[in-house]
Order: structure tokens, then sequence, then C-alpha cells
């Protein structure tokens, strides 16, 4: 017979017991009405099928992210369909993200400019939550500022800076 | 596997031989890293927000992202799942080959099996590979930018930072000692194609990593595991990382004879899966990032 060492018998054994026993049961979902809403948006999306409205390549965004902000340099970190987002950071520290997004297939998204009051030339402003300020460029694309320690005036003061004008061209 | 976000972090298990594992290696990245397995805590913990409407819409989000497949982060978690069922197969391999060696009536199983430390060597490098492979396939990175990868990886934090640690302690340093980065490159520079194609784990992935052929999957391996050289030494040197510090955890886990650290690394890629574990915590985590950049 091989000379199995019996410590790797116990250790395989107990480490099928303890993959068997994985697995213990949680609560109950608290986001099923938003996976019913995705289920559903997601069948309409694939009804359109070729019709579907398509989001700007991330890469066409990528330009409108300064090299610095208030002493922070850029480290982009995502970059999808629709979607770019870069980090700032200034000596290890995070100054703030700035994230455009093309919103096209994400009303909901524009739900919270309904409200809005101010405005960054003809551009509504809007805020959500204690971190973040936003802007609604052309009805589609938003560009945000996301940090925990700048106030809601600095960081519309950041969002000023970005060429939301030429951001309306796209 | 589920498509549906929260259901996919509820099913991640809050104590198993994974978890006892990560939490063992904690002390290699101390403080980034706890057992997230609830789509409401991750939020609060990757955004810091505490508003219950804030976190609604950031689930409500984060959850339609997740089940559009063209987004592509299904396809993330299915990578992170497939490095560990290959793995399984790699450590029995390893283990019949480690028979084979101790046992004459075992002998047989040395010509069937590849030598271990090939398979060892290999399959780390792939592994590395794919987390390039799934990081692109989350962050959007074009799959040849391994500097942008590697800048990424400096950067990053958490689940990616245990799993970074996990893989050095368990597929690097304890099968095949402190210069494992130099028997790494060498063994797959010098690999035959035929050698790649004998991993289960290569089988599995292959597809899912950039380059057409095998020659090509093979270069990017090597360029992947060069690129990453310089890191993954500063890391084991800075953290201190040695054979009895490793092992002391390791044995808290797993009844390992000392002697034979082969066996321990064996035992724990058949046991755990801990790419697939945290590798959808990150996910995770970048959905939700996302989703918080996008309501």
């Amino acid at each position: 017979m091989p000379k199995i060492p019996s410590s790797m018998l116990a250790a395989l054994l107990s480490a099928t017991l303890l993959l068997a026993s994985a697995g213990c049961k949680k609560d109950e979902p608290q986001f099923a009405d938003a996976a019913a809403a995705a289920e559903k948006k997601l069948e309409e999306k694939k009804a359109l099928g070729e019709n579907a409205p398509k989001e700007i390549e991330g890469k066409k965004l990528n330009a409108f992210f300064p090299e610095e902000l208030e002493g922070g340099k850029r480290t982009f970190t995502t970059e999808k369909p629709g979607y770019v987002e870069a980090k700032y950071a200034k000596d290890g520290k995070d100054v703030c993200v700035l994230t455009i997004a093309d919103i096209v297939d994400n009303a909901d998204s524009k739900d919270k400019y309904a409200k809005s009051t101010e405005k960054i030339g003809e551009f509504p402003v809007a805020t959500f939550g204690k971190k973040q300020t936003m802007v609604l460029v052309k009805d589609r694309y938003q560009a945000k500022i996301i940090s925990d320690t700048l106030t809601h005036e600095q960081r519309k003061a950041i969002l000023e800076k970005i060429d939301l004008k030429k951001i309306a061209t796209l | 596997m589920t498509n549906n976000l929260e259901e996919l972090l509820s099913s991640l298990p809050e104590s198993n031989m994974t978890v006892r594992l990560l939490n063992g290696l904690d002390y290699l990245v101390p403080g980034e890293w706890t057992n997230i397995t609830s789509l409401h805590l991750a939020i609060r913990e990757a955004t810091g927000e505490g508003e219950e409407d804030v976190i609604g819409a950031i689930a409500g989000r984060a959850i339609e992202l997740y089940m559009d497949p063209d987004n592509g982060y299904q396809r993330a978690v299915s990578l992170y799942s497939l490095v560990d069922s290959a793995s399984t197969f790699a450590g029995f391999t390893s283990l019949a080959g480690k028979l084979g060696e101790d046992v004459e009536w075992l002998g047989f199983l040395q010509n069937v099996t590849p030598k271990v430390e090939t398979t060892q060597a290999i399959d780390a490098g792939l592994k590395l590979a794919c987390e390039l492979g799934a990081f692109c396939i989350t962050n959007g990175l074009p799959g040849d930018s391994i500097g942008d990868f590697m800048g990424a990886v400096a950067n990053s934090a958490k689940e990616d930072k245990m799993r970074l640690a996990a893989w050095i302690a368990c597929d690097c340093f304890l099968p095949l000692g402190p210069d494992f980065m130099l028997k790494i490159i060498s063994t797959v520079e010098s690999a035959a194609e035929s050698d790649f194609m004998q991993s289960g784990l290569f089988q599995r992935v292959a597809d899912f990593l950039p380059g057409g052929g095998v020659a090509e999957k093979k270069d990017l391996v090597t360029n992947n595991l060069k690129a990453a050289e310089g890191y993954v030494n500063g890391f084991v040197a800075e953290k201190g990382m040695s054979h009895e510090g490793v092992l002391a955890k390791i044995k808290e886990v797993i009844d390992v004879n000392e002697d034979r650290l082969d066996y321990a690394a064996a035992v724990i890629d058949m046991s755990t899966n801990y790419f697939l574990h945290t590798g959808t915590q990150s996910v995770a985590r970048r959905v939700i990032t996302r989703a918080y950049g996008e309501i």
C-alpha cells in the first residue's frame, strides 16, 4: 500500500467536509425589486436588438480628463463603453474621482436634475448624497466629481474646469 | 452561475477553508480584506455612503450593470471560477506526481503526470495572466497593456491585494521557495508548447487570454511575469515573507508535515477557491464603483 501521510488524509477529509458544508443560507434579498427591473430592462434591450441605444466609446471621453486636478495626478481606473473613470491623488492621498458617463441607457440618472437650481453655463448641476456633484451635458453625458474631503462648491468649481461645451459636441 | 449580483455575493461562504486560509494570510496585507458577502455591505464599504436612498440607487444600477452580459462582469467571474476549478486538477496531478516520487507502487504516475515544478510554475504564471485577463474584462484596459496593468496592480487594494498575497504565498512561495519568480520565469520561458497544452488550467482559460496561438499566449504569460517580477519580489521583501511565517499560518488552516511543503501547496490548491472567492468580491467592488460613478 502507498504510504500516504496520515496528516494528508486528515487534511483532505477536513477540506472535503468544509467545502461540503460551505454556503450557508443568508437573509432574504433586499434588492429583489431592482433585480426584477433590471431583468425587464435587459429583455427590452434584447428585443430592440441592433436598434438598442449605443453608448459612446470610452476612448472618446478620455480627452476630457485633465492630467491634474487640485494638485492631484491622474490615474485612469476604468474605461468601458460609455463610462470612463480616473482617480486623482496627491502625496498618496486621494483628492477626488472624476467620472464621465454616457447615460443614454440609464434614464433614471436624469431624474435628479428635475429639481436642479444650479447651472454651469447652460448645463444643470445636481448632488446626490454628501460626496457627489454632477453636471448633465446635452441631456446625455454626465460628468461627476466624487470626493470625501471637498465641499459641493469645490467639486462644482472643478467641474467648471472641464470642457463641457466640447463634450456637448460629441 | 447567477446573473444577479446580490445573489452572487450572498452565495459566498461566511466561513469555510478558503475564508480560513485568507484570514490566516491577512497578516501579509493587514486591513485590506474583509469577507463581505452582502451587496448592501459591499456598497457601504466600497463607497462610504450610508444614506439608504443613495445605497438603493447604487444597488439598482450595479445589479443592472452586472446582469447585462455585454458589460463583461459575468465573464470575469467565470474566468476566476475556471482558475480555481482547473487548479483542483493541477493540485491533483501535483499530488499524484509527489506520491509517485515517494512510492514505488505508484511509480507509473511519474510517467503520466507533468513534472511537479513545471506544473506549479506554468500554473502560477497562468494564474497571474488570468488576473490580467479579468482586470481587462472588468476595467477595460487593452489586453496587451501590461504596463497599465502593473500600474493598476501597484495601486490595487482590498480583495485584489489579498488575492495577490495568497497567490504569492500558496502558488509561488510555498511550493517553489523564496526565489520562485526566477524559477517560474525560467520554467515558463523554457517550457514547450506541449507543456502548456498539458496544463488543465491552460486548457480551460486559453480562450480568455489575449493572443492567437499557444506561442502568443505563452509570450503573454512570460511578459506578464517579467513585468510583475519587480513588484512581486518587492512585496516578498517588504513583508519579510519567510517559509516559517507562511507555514505557521498555513498550519493553522491545514495540518501539514513541516518538511513536505509541496504537499501543503497541493492540498491548498485542491481544497480552496480563493481566486473565485476574492475575485467575485473584486468584480462586485468594480461594478459598485462604476454604478456609483454613473447614478
